[in-house]
Protein backbone atom coordinates (compact mmCIF):
# COMPACT_ATOMS: atom_id res chain seq x y z
CA UNK A 1 0.00 0.00 0.00
CA UNK A 2 2.69 2.46 0.97
CA UNK A 3 4.91 1.36 -1.91
CA UNK A 4 2.46 2.19 -4.64
CA UNK A 5 1.68 5.65 -3.33
CA UNK A 6 5.35 6.39 -2.82
CA UNK A 7 6.15 5.20 -6.29
CA UNK A 8 3.50 7.38 -7.80
CA UNK A 9 4.76 10.39 -5.90
CA UNK A 10 8.33 9.75 -7.02
CA UNK A 11 7.23 9.40 -10.60
CA UNK A 12 5.14 12.54 -10.41
CA UNK A 13 8.02 14.56 -8.97
CA UNK A 14 10.60 13.25 -11.38
CA UNK A 15 8.76 14.42 -14.47
CA UNK A 16 10.28 17.60 -15.78
CA UNK A 17 6.91 19.17 -15.43
CA UNK A 18 5.96 21.15 -18.46
CA UNK A 19 3.68 23.38 -16.47
CA UNK A 20 1.45 24.80 -19.08
CA UNK A 21 -1.81 26.10 -17.79
CA UNK A 22 -4.61 24.99 -19.97
CA UNK A 23 -8.12 25.75 -18.94
CA UNK A 24 -9.56 23.72 -21.73
CA UNK A 25 -7.55 21.36 -23.80
CA UNK A 26 -10.13 21.17 -26.43
CA UNK A 27 -11.31 20.04 -29.73
CA UNK A 28 -14.59 21.59 -30.59
CA UNK A 29 -17.57 19.42 -31.33
CA UNK A 30 -17.32 20.71 -34.83
CA UNK A 31 -15.28 23.39 -36.47
CA UNK A 32 -16.56 26.92 -36.31
CA UNK A 33 -14.68 27.55 -39.54
CA UNK A 34 -17.67 26.94 -41.73
CA UNK A 35 -19.15 30.22 -40.53
CA UNK A 36 -17.96 33.62 -41.71
CA UNK A 37 -17.07 35.28 -38.45
CA UNK A 38 -15.87 38.44 -40.14
CA UNK A 39 -19.16 39.28 -41.81
CA UNK A 40 -22.22 38.80 -39.63
CA UNK A 41 -25.55 39.45 -41.34
CA UNK A 42 -29.14 39.98 -40.32
CA UNK A 43 -32.08 37.95 -41.53
CA UNK A 44 -35.73 38.70 -40.84
CA UNK A 45 -38.69 36.40 -41.05
CA UNK A 46 -41.21 34.19 -39.33
CA UNK A 47 -40.18 31.38 -37.02
CA UNK A 48 -41.21 28.00 -38.34
CA UNK A 49 -39.75 25.90 -35.56
CA UNK A 50 -37.44 26.09 -32.53
CA UNK A 51 -35.65 22.83 -31.81
CA UNK A 52 -34.73 22.71 -28.15
CA UNK A 53 -32.46 19.65 -28.44
CA UNK A 54 -28.85 18.57 -28.11
CA UNK A 55 -26.17 18.93 -29.26
CA UNK A 56 -27.40 22.17 -30.86
CA UNK A 57 -30.60 24.12 -30.66
CA UNK A 58 -31.88 25.09 -34.09
CA UNK A 59 -34.09 27.93 -35.28
CA UNK A 60 -35.91 27.28 -38.51
CA UNK A 61 -36.92 30.63 -39.99
CA UNK A 62 -38.71 31.52 -43.25
CA UNK A 63 -36.86 34.39 -44.91
CA UNK A 64 -38.01 36.41 -47.88
CA UNK A 65 -35.15 36.39 -50.41
CA UNK A 66 -35.07 39.91 -51.87
CA UNK A 67 -33.52 38.77 -55.15
CA UNK A 68 -36.12 36.17 -56.03
CA UNK A 69 -39.00 37.17 -53.80
CA UNK A 70 -39.42 33.59 -52.65
CA UNK A 71 -39.54 32.27 -49.11
CA UNK A 72 -36.46 30.30 -48.14
CA UNK A 73 -36.12 28.24 -44.98
CA UNK A 74 -32.92 29.04 -43.09
CA UNK A 75 -31.46 26.71 -40.45
CA UNK A 76 -29.72 28.65 -37.71
CA UNK A 77 -27.84 26.68 -35.10
CA UNK A 78 -27.26 27.72 -31.51
CA UNK A 79 -25.84 26.51 -28.24
CA UNK A 80 -26.96 23.46 -26.36
CA UNK A 81 -30.11 23.88 -24.26
CA UNK A 82 -27.96 22.82 -21.30
CA UNK A 83 -25.98 26.03 -21.76
CA UNK A 84 -28.84 28.33 -22.75
CA UNK A 85 -31.08 27.34 -19.86
CA UNK A 86 -28.41 28.51 -17.45
CA UNK A 87 -28.37 31.84 -19.22
CA UNK A 88 -32.08 32.43 -18.91
CA UNK A 89 -33.48 30.75 -22.01
CA UNK A 90 -36.28 28.19 -21.96
CA UNK A 91 -37.83 25.96 -24.59
CA UNK A 92 -40.45 28.70 -25.04
CA UNK A 93 -38.08 31.62 -25.57
CA UNK A 94 -38.67 31.35 -29.31
CA UNK A 95 -42.14 30.44 -30.61
CA UNK A 96 -43.36 29.39 -34.04
CA UNK A 97 -45.13 32.25 -35.78
CA UNK A 98 -43.02 35.00 -34.21
CA UNK A 99 -41.56 37.71 -36.43
CA UNK A 100 -37.89 38.12 -35.54
CA UNK A 101 -34.60 39.46 -36.80
CA UNK A 102 -31.60 37.22 -36.27
CA UNK A 103 -28.01 38.40 -36.34
CA UNK A 104 -25.91 35.48 -37.48
CA UNK A 105 -22.56 34.36 -38.81
CA UNK A 106 -23.61 32.98 -42.17
CA UNK A 107 -22.27 29.83 -43.78
CA UNK A 108 -19.28 30.64 -45.94
CA UNK A 109 -20.60 28.56 -48.81
CA UNK A 110 -23.72 30.70 -49.19
CA UNK A 111 -26.20 28.03 -48.17
CA UNK A 112 -29.18 29.22 -46.09
CA UNK A 113 -27.69 28.58 -42.68
CA UNK A 114 -25.59 30.12 -39.96
CA UNK A 115 -24.71 30.39 -36.29
CA UNK A 116 -26.86 32.63 -34.13
CA UNK A 117 -25.49 35.69 -32.33
CA UNK A 118 -28.60 37.56 -31.22
CA UNK A 119 -32.34 37.47 -31.75
CA UNK A 120 -34.48 40.62 -31.86
CA UNK A 121 -38.11 40.09 -31.03
CA UNK A 122 -41.11 41.96 -32.42
CA UNK A 123 -41.26 44.08 -29.26
CA UNK A 124 -37.70 45.26 -29.86
CA UNK A 125 -36.10 43.24 -27.08
CA UNK A 126 -32.81 41.56 -27.92
CA UNK A 127 -31.71 38.22 -26.56
CA UNK A 128 -28.14 37.10 -26.78
CA UNK A 129 -27.48 33.60 -27.95
CA UNK A 130 -23.81 33.75 -27.11
CA UNK A 131 -22.36 31.94 -30.02
CA UNK A 132 -18.70 32.56 -29.33
CA UNK A 133 -17.43 35.55 -31.21
CA UNK A 134 -14.03 36.35 -32.54
CA UNK A 135 -12.26 34.84 -29.59
CA UNK A 136 -11.53 31.24 -30.41
CA UNK A 137 -11.79 29.77 -26.97
CA UNK A 138 -11.25 26.36 -28.45
CA UNK A 139 -13.81 25.20 -26.01
CA UNK A 140 -15.20 21.80 -25.62
CA UNK A 141 -18.73 21.12 -26.56
CA UNK A 142 -20.86 22.44 -29.37
CA UNK A 143 -20.70 26.11 -30.15
CA UNK B 1 -42.89 -5.25 32.72
CA UNK B 2 -42.87 -1.64 31.54
CA UNK B 3 -39.17 -1.44 32.21
CA UNK B 4 -38.56 -4.47 29.93
CA UNK B 5 -40.54 -2.83 27.16
CA UNK B 6 -38.60 0.38 27.61
CA UNK B 7 -35.30 -1.46 27.41
CA UNK B 8 -36.41 -3.27 24.23
CA UNK B 9 -37.50 0.04 22.77
CA UNK B 10 -34.17 1.63 23.61
CA UNK B 11 -32.20 -1.21 22.08
CA UNK B 12 -34.35 -1.18 18.96
CA UNK B 13 -33.97 2.60 18.57
CA UNK B 14 -30.24 2.54 18.98
CA UNK B 15 -29.96 -0.20 16.38
CA UNK B 16 -32.17 1.73 14.03
CA UNK B 17 -30.45 5.06 14.35
CA UNK B 18 -26.99 3.60 14.66
CA UNK B 19 -27.23 1.93 11.29
CA UNK B 20 -25.79 3.85 8.38
CA UNK B 21 -29.09 4.17 6.56
CA UNK B 22 -28.09 7.25 4.64
CA UNK B 23 -25.03 7.04 2.43
CA UNK B 24 -22.67 9.73 3.55
CA UNK B 25 -18.95 10.22 3.64
CA UNK B 26 -17.01 8.69 6.48
CA UNK B 27 -16.67 11.07 9.41
CA UNK B 28 -13.07 12.05 8.64
CA UNK B 29 -13.71 12.73 4.93
CA UNK B 30 -14.66 16.14 3.69
CA UNK B 31 -18.18 16.37 2.27
CA UNK B 32 -17.75 17.15 -1.42
CA UNK B 33 -21.11 15.86 -2.60
CA UNK B 34 -23.28 18.01 -4.83
CA UNK B 35 -23.29 19.61 -8.26
CA UNK B 36 -20.04 21.17 -9.47
CA UNK B 37 -19.29 23.27 -12.54
CA UNK B 38 -16.15 24.31 -14.42
CA UNK B 39 -15.67 28.00 -13.60
CA UNK B 40 -13.78 28.95 -16.72
CA UNK B 41 -15.98 27.91 -19.59
CA UNK B 42 -16.98 30.68 -21.96
CA UNK B 43 -20.42 31.05 -20.41
CA UNK B 44 -19.16 31.15 -16.86
CA UNK B 45 -16.61 33.81 -17.73
CA UNK B 46 -19.31 35.84 -19.49
CA UNK B 47 -21.59 35.64 -16.49
CA UNK B 48 -18.85 36.62 -14.07
CA UNK B 49 -17.87 39.58 -16.21
CA UNK B 50 -21.49 40.62 -16.63
CA UNK B 51 -21.08 40.44 -20.38
CA UNK B 52 -23.55 39.18 -22.87
CA UNK B 53 -20.98 38.44 -25.52
CA UNK B 54 -17.25 38.54 -25.62
CA UNK B 55 -15.99 41.77 -27.05
CA UNK B 56 -13.82 40.69 -29.95
CA UNK B 57 -11.65 43.77 -29.45
CA UNK B 58 -11.12 43.25 -25.77
CA UNK B 59 -7.92 41.89 -24.36
CA UNK B 60 -9.72 41.15 -21.13
CA UNK B 61 -11.32 37.90 -22.08
CA UNK B 62 -9.55 35.94 -19.38
CA UNK B 63 -9.02 33.11 -21.80
CA UNK B 64 -6.11 31.28 -20.36
CA UNK B 65 -2.72 30.90 -21.83
CA UNK B 66 -1.43 28.64 -24.49
CA UNK B 67 -2.58 25.17 -25.03
CA UNK B 68 -0.53 22.15 -25.82
CA UNK B 69 -0.05 21.38 -29.48
CA UNK B 70 1.00 18.47 -31.63
CA UNK B 71 4.67 19.15 -30.91
CA UNK B 72 4.26 17.34 -27.60
CA UNK B 73 3.72 14.08 -29.43
CA UNK B 74 6.40 11.47 -29.98
CA UNK B 75 7.41 10.81 -33.57
CA UNK B 76 5.22 7.72 -33.81
CA UNK B 77 2.15 9.47 -32.45
CA UNK B 78 2.74 12.54 -34.55
CA UNK B 79 2.30 10.28 -37.56
CA UNK B 80 -0.91 8.88 -36.15
CA UNK B 81 -2.12 12.43 -35.54
CA UNK B 82 -1.28 13.62 -39.04
CA UNK B 83 -2.94 10.62 -40.67
CA UNK B 84 -6.13 11.37 -38.75
CA UNK B 85 -5.99 15.07 -39.63
CA UNK B 86 -5.64 14.09 -43.28
CA UNK B 87 -8.66 11.83 -42.98
CA UNK B 88 -10.71 14.57 -41.34
CA UNK B 89 -9.71 17.01 -44.04
CA UNK B 90 -11.57 14.83 -46.53
CA UNK B 91 -14.82 15.51 -44.75
CA UNK B 92 -16.87 18.63 -45.23
CA UNK B 93 -16.06 21.37 -42.75
CA UNK B 94 -18.25 21.02 -39.71
CA UNK B 95 -18.91 17.29 -39.94
CA UNK B 96 -18.90 15.80 -36.49
CA UNK B 97 -20.13 12.59 -35.01
CA UNK B 98 -21.03 12.02 -31.39
CA UNK B 99 -19.11 9.87 -28.98
CA UNK B 100 -17.97 9.69 -25.41
CA UNK B 101 -15.28 12.17 -24.55
CA UNK B 102 -13.82 9.95 -21.81
CA UNK B 103 -10.90 11.15 -19.74
CA UNK B 104 -9.53 13.72 -19.69
CA UNK B 105 -11.83 15.71 -21.98
CA UNK B 106 -15.02 15.07 -20.04
CA UNK B 107 -13.46 17.12 -17.24
CA UNK B 108 -13.33 20.30 -19.34
CA UNK B 109 -16.71 20.10 -21.05
CA UNK B 110 -19.04 23.06 -20.40
CA UNK B 111 -21.62 21.05 -18.45
CA UNK B 112 -21.67 20.25 -14.74
CA UNK B 113 -21.16 17.01 -12.84
CA UNK B 114 -22.41 15.67 -9.57
CA UNK B 115 -20.36 13.96 -6.87
CA UNK B 116 -21.78 11.23 -4.70
CA UNK B 117 -19.91 9.95 -1.67
CA UNK B 118 -20.54 6.50 -0.25
CA UNK B 119 -18.30 4.41 2.02
CA UNK B 120 -15.05 3.62 0.24
CA UNK B 121 -16.12 5.31 -2.97
CA UNK B 122 -16.54 8.61 -4.77
CA UNK B 123 -18.76 8.56 -7.82
CA UNK B 124 -18.77 11.39 -10.35
CA UNK B 125 -21.72 11.55 -12.72
CA UNK B 126 -21.23 13.95 -15.62
CA UNK B 127 -24.12 15.73 -17.30
CA UNK B 128 -22.21 15.09 -20.53
CA UNK B 129 -23.66 11.85 -21.84
CA UNK B 130 -24.15 10.63 -18.25
CA UNK B 131 -20.58 9.39 -18.19
CA UNK B 132 -19.53 8.04 -14.79
CA UNK B 133 -16.20 7.97 -13.01
CA UNK B 134 -15.94 5.57 -10.11
CA UNK B 135 -13.10 6.43 -7.73
CA UNK B 136 -12.23 3.54 -5.42
CA UNK B 137 -10.98 4.73 -2.04
CA UNK B 138 -11.00 1.24 -0.61
CA UNK B 139 -8.48 -0.08 -3.10
CA UNK B 140 -4.85 0.97 -3.25
CA UNK B 141 -3.90 -0.92 -6.36
CA UNK B 142 -5.20 -0.81 -9.88
CA UNK B 143 -6.83 -3.85 -11.36
CA UNK B 144 -4.31 -6.13 -13.05
CA UNK B 145 -3.91 -5.32 -16.71
CA UNK B 146 -5.38 -8.56 -17.96
CA UNK B 147 -8.54 -7.83 -15.96
CA UNK B 148 -8.64 -4.21 -17.01
CA UNK B 149 -10.50 -3.88 -20.26
CA UNK B 150 -9.32 -0.50 -21.54
CA UNK B 151 -12.15 1.96 -21.15
CA UNK B 152 -13.15 5.55 -21.84
CA UNK B 153 -12.84 6.63 -18.21
CA UNK B 154 -10.20 4.27 -16.87
CA UNK B 155 -9.71 2.58 -13.50
CA UNK B 156 -9.43 5.16 -10.72
CA UNK B 157 -8.12 4.73 -7.19
CA UNK B 158 -8.09 7.61 -4.76
CA UNK B 159 -7.07 8.72 -1.29
CA UNK B 160 -7.27 11.84 0.85
CA UNK B 161 -4.34 13.91 2.05
CA UNK B 162 -5.97 16.47 4.32
CA UNK B 163 -8.16 18.62 2.09
CA UNK B 164 -6.66 17.24 -1.09
CA UNK B 165 -8.08 14.25 -2.93
CA UNK B 166 -5.55 12.35 -5.02
CA UNK B 167 -6.89 10.28 -7.92
CA UNK B 168 -4.73 7.95 -9.96
CA UNK B 169 -6.18 6.54 -13.18
CA UNK B 170 -4.94 4.08 -15.78
CA UNK B 171 -6.47 1.65 -18.25
CA UNK B 172 -7.66 3.85 -21.08
CA UNK B 173 -8.83 2.76 -24.50
CA UNK B 174 -7.65 4.65 -27.58
CA UNK B 175 -11.07 5.82 -28.73
CA UNK B 176 -10.58 9.29 -27.28
CA UNK B 177 -8.23 12.21 -27.72
CA UNK B 178 -6.57 14.37 -25.12
CA UNK B 179 -7.71 17.60 -26.69
CA UNK B 180 -7.05 19.42 -29.94
CA UNK B 181 -7.26 16.00 -31.49
CA UNK B 182 -4.10 14.71 -29.80
CA UNK B 183 -4.04 10.91 -29.75
CA UNK B 184 -2.83 8.82 -26.82
CA UNK B 185 -2.00 5.17 -26.14
CA UNK B 186 -3.33 2.62 -23.67
CA UNK B 187 -0.36 3.56 -21.50
CA UNK B 188 -1.84 6.95 -20.64
CA UNK B 189 -1.75 7.71 -16.94
CA UNK B 190 -3.64 10.54 -15.28
CA UNK B 191 -2.78 11.80 -11.82
CA UNK B 192 -5.09 14.38 -10.28
CA UNK B 193 -4.80 16.48 -7.15
CA UNK B 194 -8.16 17.92 -6.17
CA UNK B 195 -7.32 20.81 -3.83
CA UNK B 196 -10.51 21.82 -2.05
CA UNK B 197 -10.81 25.29 -0.60
CA UNK B 198 -12.97 26.69 2.17
CA UNK B 199 -15.35 28.47 -0.20
CA UNK B 200 -16.69 25.35 -1.90
CA UNK B 201 -14.37 25.45 -4.83
CA UNK B 202 -11.67 23.07 -5.99
CA UNK B 203 -8.60 23.37 -8.16
CA UNK B 204 -7.83 20.16 -9.98
CA UNK B 205 -4.20 19.84 -11.00
CA UNK B 206 -4.07 17.14 -13.62
CA UNK B 207 -0.89 15.52 -14.94
CA UNK B 208 -1.35 13.44 -18.08
CA UNK B 209 1.57 11.25 -19.05
CA UNK B 210 1.97 8.73 -21.81
CA UNK B 211 5.39 7.21 -22.43
CA UNK B 212 4.41 6.13 -25.93
CA UNK B 213 2.58 9.21 -27.12
CA UNK B 214 3.93 12.28 -25.30
CA UNK B 215 7.47 13.57 -25.08
CA UNK B 216 6.59 15.19 -21.76
CA UNK B 217 3.62 15.08 -19.40
CA UNK B 218 0.82 17.56 -19.94
CA UNK B 219 -0.14 19.51 -16.83
CA UNK B 220 -3.34 21.46 -16.61
CA UNK B 221 -5.35 23.16 -13.89
CA UNK B 222 -9.12 23.32 -13.88
CA UNK B 223 -11.21 25.19 -11.36
CA UNK B 224 -14.71 24.14 -10.32
CA UNK B 225 -17.17 25.43 -7.77
CA UNK B 226 -20.25 23.99 -6.14
CA UNK B 227 -23.58 25.09 -7.61
CA UNK B 228 -26.24 24.54 -4.96
CA UNK B 229 -29.09 25.74 -7.21
CA UNK B 230 -28.17 23.70 -10.28
CA UNK B 231 -29.65 20.32 -11.11
CA UNK B 232 -28.07 17.85 -13.48
CA UNK B 233 -29.85 17.69 -16.84
CA UNK B 234 -29.49 15.24 -19.69
CA UNK B 235 -27.11 15.71 -22.56
CA UNK B 236 -27.35 13.17 -25.36
CA UNK B 237 -25.43 14.18 -28.44
CA UNK B 238 -27.17 11.64 -30.66
CA UNK B 239 -30.54 13.20 -29.89
CA UNK B 240 -30.48 15.49 -32.89
CA UNK B 241 -27.02 15.58 -34.36
CA UNK B 242 -27.59 17.46 -37.59
CA UNK B 243 -23.83 17.62 -38.13
CA UNK B 244 -23.60 13.87 -38.40
CA UNK B 245 -21.77 12.45 -41.38
CA UNK B 246 -23.93 11.04 -44.14
CA UNK B 247 -23.28 7.86 -46.17
CA UNK B 248 -20.33 9.48 -47.86
CA UNK B 249 -18.97 10.74 -44.57
CA UNK B 250 -19.92 14.30 -45.39
CA UNK B 251 -21.81 16.59 -43.06
CA UNK B 252 -25.50 16.56 -43.78
CA UNK B 253 -25.21 20.32 -43.30
CA UNK B 254 -27.94 20.69 -40.77
CA UNK B 255 -29.96 22.40 -43.46
CA UNK B 256 -33.64 21.93 -44.08
CA UNK B 257 -34.10 19.98 -47.28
Amino acid sequence: MLNLRFMIKVLALSFSALSILISSIAQGHHSFEMFDRDNPIQITGEIKEFQWVNPHTWIQIMVNEPATGELVEWSIEGRSPNVLVRRGWTRNTVQPGEQVTLTIYPLRNGDPGGAIITIEKADGSIINADTPTAVDTDEEGPR
Amino acid sequence: MVKNHLVSLLIASSLLFGANLIAQPAAQERDISGVWMNDNTLDERLKRAGLKRLDPNSTNNAAPAQAVGADILTEQYRQIYEAEQARLAQLAVGTASCGWQGMPRVMTYPYPFEILQTPGRITIIFETESQVRRIFLDRDEHLPFDELDPSYLGDSIGWWEGNTLIIDTIGFNTLTTVGRGLPHSEEMHILERWQFTENDSVIVEMTISDPLAFEEPIVQEIEYSKRPTWRIREYHCEENNRDAPDEEGQRSGGLAN
